[in-house]
């Protein structure tokens, strides 16, 4: 066996040289980076995605218990002294009576089949629902309501149409992406009350 | 290279099933306002229907509510000669006009939602009406949403 055969068969035991180890952990911290990176951005838009659901879902509950109420109230927005915008609506300052003869008000008050005497209106960005004095939140954190209005049409005794309320609610879901922020939902439904107008100075009211 | 095609398989993944659920949740917003908006268009026809009961002591069932195609706003106060809208509805957000924030046909940026009130009348007595709420969710592709109500004249 020569010196040469004997240098043949040893098993190398060369290591990574310096500048090898740093690229090397160069690529894996790079890689690792973009990993967590997407991940974090990934979990950010799971959350916007969750965010526009609760819009929408807080957007179909809240209008569903409008128009539930509404069917069945009476006196939309109408106080005893017939044919006039209520004070409690916000009055003509806050009104719009339309060419129509119909009213726009940021405000819808009127009582319940029951006799409640409920409101809705937006409080900095929430729907809320007040019955007899007491206040609740009918929109979440997570929904911002940008405009809210009521549209009245026959809710005057002796028009013969039954009340008419066209309910305009645009929401966008709480967010601090302003893409996300900026997405404005334009819901409008109008519900036509199952009640004549009733006359609150001729006790036909219930 | 074989790590970084695997993190970037897997990202493709991952952002495109974000992606596809922006999108659906958009559809299903879509499908909520395209479903409100049938609803006001029935809710408009029995407000009519109604008037017509009340207004004129119950013998004028109808008149306003004639059978065939129409595209009702909600200040429409007769179909009568009002005629369908094949266009799409229009959205106004701007502020303080009569039209602001309201679907209509006059003001505003077009919106994706085409709707049509049908009115048939099976019997001297029954009205039914059909409202369809059609928009486009891609090219070439559509859905709608049809709510359907029948009024008695119970006066």
């Amino acid at each position: 066996m020569t010196g040469t055969d004997i240098h043949r068969h040893r098993t190398p035991r060369q290591g990574f040289t310096l500048v090898e180890t740093l690229v090397s952990i160069g690529i894996f911290v790079t890689l690792v980076a973009i990993a967590v990176g997407g991940f974090v951005q990934a979990i950010h838009t799971q959350g916007e995605v969750s965010r526009l659901i609760s819009a929408q879902d807080n957007v179909s509950v809240s209008i569903e218990e409008m128009a539930r109420e509404i069917r069945t109230g009476f006196l939309f927005c109408h106080d005893t002294s017939n044919n006039t915008i209520a004070a409690r609506c916000g009055g003509v300052n806050a009104c719009t009576v339309n060419t129509d003869g119909s009213w726009t008000c940021p405000v819808l008050d009127y009582f319940t089949a029951g006799g409640d005497e409920v409101n809705y209106v937006n409080v900095n960005g929430v729907l809320t629902r007040t019955d007899n004095g007491s206040s609740t939140p009918l929109t979440s954190p997570d929904v911002k309501v940008r405009y809210l209005s009521f549209r009245m049409f026959g809710n005057q005794e002796g028009d013969h149409w039954l009340p008419r309320i066209t309910v305009a609610l645009d929401v966008s879901p709480s967010s601090s992406d302003p893409a996300i922020a900026s997405t404005t939902f334009n819901f409008e439904t109008t519900v036509s009350a199952r009640s004549r107008d009733c006359d609150p100075t001729g006790g036909t009211c219930p | 290279m074989v790590a970084l095609a695997m993190i970037s398989t897997a990202f493709m993944g991952i952002a495109a099933l974000l992606s596809r659920s922006i999108y659906l949740n958009r559809v299903a917003t879509d499908e909520t306002t395209a479903s409100y908006l049938a609803a006001e268009g029935i809710e408009i026809m029995k407000n009519i229907v109604d008037f017509d009961m009340y207004g004129t002591g119950g013998t004028a069932w109808g008149t306003d509510t004639p059978v065939g195609l129409s595209s009702p706003i909600y200040n429409t106060t007769t179909t009568v000669g009002l005629g369908v809208h094949n266009d799409a509805l229009y959205f106004d957000s701007s502020a303080g006009t009569a039209t602001s924030h309201l679907y209509q046909y006059s003001a505003g940026t077009r919106t994706p939602f085409v709707r049509k009130v049908t009115v048939t009348w099976p019997s001297a007595t029954e009205i039914d009406v059909s409202s369809t709420v059609t928009w486009t969710v891609g090219p070439g592709a559509s859905q709608s949403v049809v709510d359907e109500d029948h009024f008695y004249d119970w006066y």
